[in-house]
């Protein structure tokens, strides 16, 4: 308004109006529509109508009505307030300056569908990589499931396949195969203790049956009450093997607890020695100690000097004649070990492990006495104190060592 | 003796009572915790045996509320709970002696005669069977006159057989007393001992003072 006003000042009127009619024919956005009048209102140039009767020319902005016949032909809708300006400009003529609100609201409109088309871009692009990040994720989540079900489907066997690329996703892979070795192995050793108790709890029961069916048989009294001795006899053979069954069950599963603490595994040696000697000087074998008194792990009193009878027993039983049988503890950096060797036969090196299980009772001891539970107890109770069990070559003969990390605290290790 | 006999299951308990009467012993029955405290409670007995789980009241509930009472009859535990926590468990409840189920007869009645016989007092310090003496403050034993040296451990489970000279004492008891041991090693690690103890004892003498019970356990006595 103010360049219009001073052309119209400085040029005179004609350039007023060949500048009107020039601005008149632009297009476009921000498009002007002018109005200049004569000093009784008639139109001189512009592509508005004709001057609204209320608007004044006062030079300030207003919202005026325009009813359908005075909005320009070319301008698309219907009657709506257009904000135009009025003024009355050197040889009182009138100028209107106006602007229609349809383009006003046409880049309104715009601007929102561009808004709108770049969101729904940015959510496809993001929908898309989501898509192929979440089908990566999904796919090896889907592996493990598959894994899974085939597990449960009976396949112990099988494992979780690792990807190589060593991330989150293998390392939960790892820790799910571990698990599933573990349980393999439970599982594996569950089956054989089945199978193994079936096989020789069936030796004693069928033994036990066949002495109480004689004695209905047996004439003398005399006889059928040996019978029925003997009978009994086998029934305490199948407590016992049950009782050392549970035994190995509980310390295994972490049950027995109670009378954790500093166990003085010296006085323990000490006082079992005192009960095998008279056995060994009865068997003409040789019982000799080593030990380096007041040593001290943390562990379960009982079953410590259980187990460790366990393998004097075991030495006593495949100790030659004249044999000898030597018990030591030492301990080095801060390790403690217990060593009992014996110059027997020995176990061939392939047979060490295996004879840790349960009911494993290897061809040259079947003819000695036993359930061939003794060293699995030892096993479980070397695991429940976290110690190692070492079987080594004695040449000749066995050694047998447990090996203790001592620990600082007094309560049981976590199992 | 006078035993009660507080154990819910009926064979058990008829089996027990059929055998402790034929050693000789009056026996009253309770079926449940409730039944067998009150009894306790109301009679004199010279020994209880008490399973450990027990309908209405459990057994060492039972002797717990004895005890505090000072009733202080001497209590057996029964239990089919064998591990070596629930028998500290039992003694520290107040009960004497704490059995495994299963168990011979021959166990049970051995150490009911051990829990009720009386026996030297603790204070005595000169044990004597027969010509067999055993002197407790300086640890001399003598038979007939005759010094007899013995190891530390042979000393103690001589003093042990003393002590409850005529009762019979079981491989397990000995090993209990004797070598604080609680559990049962499968070799006879104790004939072994008894066989050393004797050769000490016996050999020399005319007199057998150290007798088998063949399927139970040893008794040290002059009846031959």
């Amino acid at each position: 308004m103010e360049s219009l006003q001073r052309l119209h000042n400085l040029q005179g009127g004609d350039a007023l109006l060949k500048a009107i009619r020039v601005r008149s024919q632009r297009s476009g956005q921000n498009r002007r529509y002018y109005l200049l009048v004569s000093s009784n209102k008639k139109k001189l140039a512009g592509n508005l109508i004709a001057w609204p009767a209320d608007l004044p020319a006062d030079k300030k902005v207003r919202n005026i009505w325009l009813a359908p016949k005075l909005i320009p032909p070319e301008v698309e809708g219907d009657d709506a307030y257009w904000p135009m300006i009025g003024a009355i400009l050197g040889d009182n003529k009138h100028l209107i300056i106006s602007q229609s609100v349809k383009d006003a609201e046409d880049i309104h409109e715009y601007s929102l569908a561009m808004m709108g088309s770049i969101l729904g871009i940015s959510v496809f692009l993001a929908l898309t990589m989501g898509y192929f990040l979440g089908r990566n994720v999904l796919g090896r989540i889907d592996t493990i499931n598959a894994t899974a079900h085939t597990i449960m489907a009976g396949d112990l066997t099988r494992r979780v396949p690792l990807t190589g690329k060593n991330d989150e996703f293998d390392e939960l892979s790892t820790l799910l195969n571990s698990m599933l070795d573990c349980i393999d192995q439970l599982v594996t050793g569950m089956r054989q203790v089945t199978d193994n108790v079936a096989h020789d709890l069936r030796k004693p029961l069928t033994r036990m049956r066949n002495r109480l069916d004689s004695i209905l048989s047996i004439a003398s009294e005399k006889a059928s009450k040996e019978a029925i001795e003997q009978a009994i006899n086998d029934c305490d053979e199948i407590v016992r093997t049950f009782n050392s069954l549970l035994l190995i069950a509980q310390t295994e599963s972490g049950t027995r607890r109670g009378g954790w603490g500093q166990t003085n595994l010296s006085k323990i040696i000490e006082d079992l020695e005192s009960l095998y000697q008279a056995l060994a000087n009865e068997q003409g074998l040789s019982l000799t100690l080593s030990i380096t008194p007041n040593q001290f792990v943390d562990g379960n009193k009982e079953l410590l000097s259980q187990a460790i009878s366990n393998l004097l027993e075991n030495a006593f039983k495949y100790s030659i004649k004249n044999g000898t049988i030597v018990v030591k503890l030492d301990s080095i950096d801060n390790n403690t070990r217990v060593e009992i060797a014996d110059d027997g036969p020995g176990i061939a090196s392939a047979q060490r492990k295996n004879v840790l299980n349960r009911f494993v009772r290897l061809e040259e001891a079947r003819h000695t006495p036993g359930n061939g539970l003794g060293l699995s107890l030892v096993k479980a109770v070397a695991d429940q104190h976290q110690a190692q069990l070492i079987l080594e070559d004695n040449n000749p003969g066995l050694s047998i060592s447990l090996l203790f990390k001592n620990f600082p605290s007094t309560t049981p290790p976590p199992k | 003796m006078q035993i009660l006999v507080i154990e819910d299951d009926i064979e058990a308990s008829r089996y027990l009572s059929e055998n402790l009467v034929s050693h000789g012993h009056r026996v009253e029955t309770a079926a449940d915790g409730k039944r067998g405290l009150a009894l306790a409670k109301s009679k004199t007995y010279n020994v209880l045996v008490v399973d450990r789980m027990l309908p209405e009241l459990d057994g060492l509930s039972i002797i717990r509320n004895l005890r505090s009472q000072n009733i202080n009859t001497p209590a057996m535990v029964l239990s089919a709970l064998g591990q070596v926590d629930h028998r500290i468990e039992g003694l520290r409840a107040g009960g004497d002696d704490y059995l495994v189920k299963p168990y011979a007869f021959s166990e049970l009645h051995a150490r009911l005669e051990a829990l009720t016989r009386r026996t030297a007092p603790p204070d005595t310090t000169l044990l004597t069977v027969g010509d067999l003496e055993l002197n407790l403050v300086n640890h001399k034993v003598c038979r007939q006159g005759q010094a007899i040296r013995l190891q530390p451990r042979e000393f103690c489970l001589l003093e042990y057989l003393m002590r409850h000279a005529g009762q019979i004492m079981t491989r397990t008891m000995l090993l209990q007393q004797v070598w604080d041991i609680n559990f049962d090693p499968k070799t006879n690690v104790i004939e072994a001992h008894i066989s050393r103890l004797r050769r000490k004892i016996d050999n020399d003498f005319d007199v057998c003072l150290i007798h088998t019970v063949r399927g139970v356990g040893y008794y040290l006595g002059e009846r031959a």
